[in-house]
């Protein structure tokens, strides 16, 4: 980092512990009037969902205080409740202006191309996970007494985690497809024979 | 029994892993972006082929080593590798500028010693009187304190804007619901799926909401740092550290107590610290605040670490985690089918001594192993998290398909994860979330067990009969009270 942006850092920092009391988790900086209104919107509508399910749940019980609904129904009904006080201070914080700027893109090219690099990671993350269980079988090659095992999951994990190295690190395809057989053939080992864990799909 | 455990705790293998335990949360911590909360969670997964105490251990250990890792990369890099090493960055990257940098990490490591040593012995001291009182609690105040515990942890976490961190309890309390209910068996939002029936495990949740959200969040970033070439001397002199004794022991106290409280961790801890201790300095000393003050780090440090001793207390006596990082080692303990309560003096019998002897090995460990891997913990700094973060991708799926053998577990691991990502990016913390999928079930039972007994009781009779329910009522509203008129203000 660059002198100027080490002293800004520290500015930074300094500044949020003057402004009092921060919480274990910062989410001053992600809060916007804007987003917590349509995220207001978005809870109240998983709350009258959740108020609705509970209502119709069947009770086998004899009195209304077993009934299987009743705290989820209250959990729903005052979940409402907060979601309307969030979007009445989102209103009042001008939260109903310029709405889109929620969706719109960013002029911040930083910013824009850090989101741009999230979808990209979101895509090959759930194909990942996806692969892995739609994709499954065994190699086992005996050399003597010992077998090795080769699972569908080092199979799947080396080329999307190679894919993942190109877009994020950057290196030759070489030395990704390298790193990423290396990591996942000693995390398969790991979980295999250290911890004594089976690989996904058939192992 | 005690001295039983010590041996065991002592003996060769253990020590081994335990001190793997603290160098792996050294490093951990010492890393940018990478925080204990999801180094525990990560481990919870390796921690099922493990035994009861070779689990604890290590844990234990990687618990221990994180928190102090953090303030190696805030020194020398100017980049907390942990939240509550802010503080830290701020007084130590300026002394690190002036060629101090490996005396701060020196007084940082004391200073975390220190503050350990306060935590464990009022985590010991006070564990006897709380297992006490929680044997006298029973349906009514057990559903009181899983609802002060989900309340509390949302303000704690949120800051100024408790009402999301409520939120984010109250939606994992409908998590929480999914499955049969626990006295009729009626399903709850399983939508017919009979794989829901069992409900969903807060442990997949965990590993995604800390682990893959956090990968999701980090790993787009592009992050360089320059890196230091030497740090200098690095063990403080006894007659520098007793300076700030009086500081230690205040930071101390402060750190324990803020770990007792759900969901106020480590970064509550340092930040309430560092204030704290700027405000009762010396004029001299205070002038140096915020321009590099060694008291101001050994504030930050040792609140920090005593926060472990701390969050533990109601994590093992009242099953109520007291910040993420205990959920995770909540979640390990639950896996090893190891019941926390008020039992757990009990069941298993000298398990909770084990417990105080790892915790003192680890802080013995951590102490040795922080000062022989300062210098080498500064190449770690080259390495980019690029690399770093799809292994942590690999863990994270592994992780949660162990915890039974069940690929329906990496489903729910990546819905939280995803979940979790837009949490944060909405400004809505994640740990009420998971302390709520884990005090939701007890808060549910508990209630309609009580709503039962109470069913023919006047409400005068019921405040009068139960004084501790009463007690807990009153502070359960005055925590929404407090929340909403005090941050409206």
């Amino acid at each position: 980092m660059s002198s100027e942006k080490e002293d800004a850092a520290i500015e930074e920092a300094k500044r949020k512990l003057a402004s009092g009391f921060q919480g274990e988790e910062d989410i001053e900086g992600a809060s916007t009037p804007q987003k917590d209104l349509v995220s207001s919107a978005i809870v109240a509508a998983i709350a009258i969902a959740a108020m609705a399910l509970s209502w119709n749940m069947p009770d086998p019980g004899r009195t209304v205080f077993t009934h299987p609904g009743l705290l989820p129904f209250l959990t729903g009904l005052t979940l409402f409740a907060m979601a309307i006080g969030l979007a009445v201070r989102a209103v009042r914080e001008g939260g109903a202006n310029n709405l889109r700027s929620v969706i719109a893109k960013s002029a911040d090219l930083d910013e824009r191309e850090y989101v741009r690099r999230s979808w990209m990671l979101i895509g090959l993350v759930i194909a990942l996970v996806v692969a892995i269980d739609i994709v499954s079988f065994r190699i086992r090659i005996p050399i003597g007494d010992f077998e090795f095992k080769l699972s569908s999951f080092e199979c799947v994990a080396i080329p999307i985690v190679t894919v993942i190295f190109k877009l994020f690190w950057g290196k030759s395809w070489w030395r990704c497809l390298l790193v990423s057989t290396i990591a996942a053939m000693v995390l398969a080992a790991a979980f295999r024979w250290g911890f004594k864990i089976p690989m996904p799909g058939v192992d | 029994m005690i001295l039983d455990q010590l041996w065991l705790a002592l003996s060769p293998y253990l020590l081994f892993v335990c001190l793997i335990g603290t160098v792996l949360g050294i490093m951990w911590g010492a890393m940018p972006g990478l925080s204990t909360t999801m180094a525990m969670a990560l481990l919870i997964g390796l921690s099922i082929g493990m035994s009861q105490n070779v689990a604890i251990t290590f844990m234990l250990g990687v618990f221990t080593g994180s928190v102090f890792g953090g303030a190696i990369s805030a020194v020398l890099i100017n980049i907390p590798g942990t939240p509550d090493s802010v503080p830290t960055m701020i007084e130590g990257y300026p002394l690190a500028r002036r060629g101090e940098g490996g005396l701060v990490l020196g007084t940082a490591i004391a200073a975390s010693f220190l503050g350990n040593w306060i935590g464990i012995i009022l985590m010991i001291a006070f564990i006897p009187l709380i297992l006490k009182i929680a044997l006298s609690f029973r349906s009514w105040e057990m559903c009181l304190l899983a609802m002060w515990g989900i309340a509390i942890c949302g303000t704690m976490a949120a800051g100024k804007r408790p009402l999301k961190g409520w939120m984010s309890g109250w939606i994992g309390l409908l998590v929480s619901f999914v499955g049969l209910d626990a006295i009729h068996a009626a399903p709850r939002f399983t939508f017919g799926f009979d794989r829901l029936d069992d409900g969903i495990s807060y442990i997949p949740v965990l590993i995604g909401l800390f682990g893959l959200s956090e990968v999701l969040r980090v790993m787009p970033k592009k992050f360089a740092a320059s890196i230091p070439s030497d740090v200098g001397r690095i063990v403080p002199s006894i007659r520098a550290m007793w300076k700030y004794s009086r500081a230690s022991v205040r930071s101390g106290l402060i750190g324990t107590i803020v770990g007792a409280i759900p969901g106020a961790g480590a970064n509550v801890a340092a930040f309430l610290s560092y204030d704290i201790g700027r405000r009762r300095a010396s004029p001299d000393e205070r002038a140096k605040w915020g321009k590099g003050s060694y008291e101001a780090i050994v504030c930050a440090e040792v609140a920090n670490n005593a926060n472990i001793g701390g969050s533990l207390l109601p994590t093992l006596t009242l099953g109520i985690p007291g910040s993420a990082a205990a959920a995770a080692f909540l979640a390990a303990l639950e896996l090893k089918n190891v019941v926390v309560g008020p039992m757990i003096q009990l069941e298993p019998p000298g398990l909770i001594y084990y417990i105080y002897w790892s915790l003192i090995i680890a802080n013995f460990l951590m102490y040795g192993a922080a000062i022989m891997l300062v210098k080498p913990c500064i190449k770690l700094f080259s390495l980019p998290q690029t690399v770093l973060m799809p292994l942590i991708l690999l863990v994270c799926t592994l992780g949660a398909y162990a915890v039974s053998l069940s690929y329906f577990d990496v489903y729910i691991m990546l819905c939280a994860g995803l979940l979790g990502y837009v949490m944060r990016r909405f400004g809505f913390p994640l740990a009420p979330m998971v302390l709520a999928i884990i005090l939701g079930p007890v808060a549910d039972e508990n209630f309609r067990r009580a709503l039962v007994v109470f069913q023919d009781k006047s409400i005068w009779t019921i405040l009068v009969d139960n004084p501790i329910g009463t007690l807990l009522l009153i502070v359960v509203i005055y925590t929404f009270y407090d929340g909403i008129f005090r941050h409206r203000a």
